[in-house]
């Protein structure tokens, strides 16, 4: 199977225990018996936000899985040249092992962290010029797409249309996103929120494409380009805010993140 | 056992002999707890040890219990290099053979004493006693960094060697120094990675030929 590593433990003198987002089955805990040992059947491979391909013993009682063998795919060994994107990359291993569930596959979100990952890195090497017509990302700005495309494979896809209350169309202005319900609200609708944020037009619509754009397939890198910097920073902002609303706590390296 | 069902063991009419293993055996437990505790033990050689310590006499036994409590007590770190010592300059940084412009910093004082077993490097050390990990929330202030920077102000060290780790962390950990010491008039270099001396290379795993691809030297 497929797996990008978004944890690893010391266990002992020579073992590890490493949480794992595979592209099959989801999140999954595993024992590395050996895996600190220069030679073993891991090699180098079990390193933080390592792109691997391994194999495990899967254990049905409900304990630690046996990770058997395991060899590198991709190392985003990049990263580690630019600590915004560093940093960035801290994030997508916190949200994957944090937000996705035990045994509950997401192919798409496991394909968009590997993308995103691929982008930081990217970014972190490209030393301010594009390389070979690909985008130079902002770290902080591809992470909004992957957050936004984490809300929206794992259910919570922000309403950005029209009031999830009267179902009455968003058009000009300022509009309130309430959290508890997962979208915009109408002035009529708001009064029986619980909790909700303005958001400025620039920010909805902009969001908005951007939803549209992950369920097309595609990276919103359209939307972002010709967006205004205070329009990303609001989105940004709004986002931090519902991701902390739906956990009850605000992601530890969003603040590393913005220092 | 709590006191309550002790009392009323005792009350059963439990015998003397009996009584006196059950009171031990918490003891004997928390004994193995501790020992299961350190790294590298398991339940079952805490469990050995534990008889061990049974078995040994109460001399070699309050030895131990004495150096162990000694370690709390009187080592500390090295005001300089941050090595557990028990004066308040370790050995290392008092040696005036070894070249005072060169500082290795390392992650842990096993990496010291790895760079020491090695026998070639006569340079200082910086012990940093541990590296970034957001993850689990270690940063900058939990690490002897702000030590570091106060050594260099000396203006006494001329190289920083960053030997962390070859990890992510360890490397984003050396990033950050770096990017600190920037400003400084010394000059940072990193370890070199690759492939290990006498190995040959159809054995090499991709990585190690990629990190020895991407550093290799001038012939």
């Amino acid at each position: 199977m497929e797996g990008l590593v978004v944890r690893v433990s010391d266990w002992s003198e020579t073992s590890r225990i490493v949480t794992l987002f595979t592209r099959e089955h989801g999140k999954l805990r595993a024992l590395a018996k050996g895996g600190r040992r220069l030679r073993s059947p891991f090699e180098s491979s079990l390193d933080l936000l390592n792109h691997d391909r391994m194999v495990l013993i899967r254990k049905t009682s409900g304990g630690l899985h046996l990770l058997t063998e395991s060899s590198q795919i991709t190392r985003f060994s990049g990263l580690a040249k630019d600590y915004q994107a560093l940093s960035g990359a801290y994030l997508v291993a916190e949200l994957l092992g944090d937000w996705v569930e035990e045994n509950d596959p997401h192919p798409g979100l496991f394909d968009a962290a590997i993308g995103c990952l691929k982008d930081l890195e990217q970014a972190a090497c490209a030393d301010g010029e594009t390389e070979k017509g690909m985008p130079k990302w902002n770290p902080r700005d591809r992470l909004v797409v992957l957050e936004l495309a984490l809300l929206i494979d794992l259910g919570y896809r922000p309403e950005l249309t029209g009031c999830v209350g009267c179902a009455k169309k968003a058009e000009k202005g300022s509009a309130a996103f309430a959290f508890g319900s997962g979208g915009l609200v109408c002035r009529g609708c708001r009064l029986d929120q619980r909790g909700w944020r303005e958001l400025p037009e620039r920010c909805w619509k902009l969001a908005r494409n951007l939803v549209a754009a992950i369920e097309l397939g595609g990276n919103g890198w359209a939307e972002l380009s010709v967006s205004e910097e205070s329009a990303r920073r609001e989105v940004r902002r709004w986002l931090g805010e519902y991701l902390s609303w739906i956990r009850g706590r605000r992601p530890r390296l969003m603040g590393w993140q913005e220092e | 056992m709590t006191m309550g069902q002790r009392h009323m063991a005792g009350d059963r009419g439990w015998s003397s002999d009996r009584r006196g293993q059950e009171e031990s055996k918490p003891l004997l437990e928390r004994l193995q707890e501790m020992l299961g505790a350190l790294p590298g033990i398991g339940p079952k050689s805490a469990e050995r040890i534990a008889h061990h310590l049974l078995a040994a006499s109460r001399e070699e036994v309050f030895e131990l219990a004495d150096a162990l409590r000694a370690v709390k007590e009187k080592l500390k770190r090295c005001s300089r290099c941050c090595v557990p010592t028990e004066a308040e300059t370790c050995f290392t940084c008092l040696d005036t053979l070894r070249d005072s412009g060169l500082l290795c910093v390392v992650e842990q004082p096993r990496d010291q004493a790895a760079f020491e077993r090695m026998g070639t490097y006569r340079g200082l050390y910086h012990i940093l006693h541990g590296r970034l990990s957001p993850l689990e929330g270690v940063g900058p202030e939990k690490l002897t960094i702000d030590q570091l920077i106060t050594r260099l102000r000396g203006g006494e060290i001329r190289e920083v060697i960053l030997a962390t780790n070859p990890t992510l962390e360890g490397d984003g950990t050396s990033l950050y120094i770096a990017g600190l010491l920037g400003h400084m008039n010394v000059r940072i270099t990193r370890l070199a990675r690759g492939i290990p001396a006498g190995s040959v290379l159809e054995f090499a795993n991709s990585q190690m030929l990629a990190d020895a691809m991407d550093g290799r030297n001038t012939f």
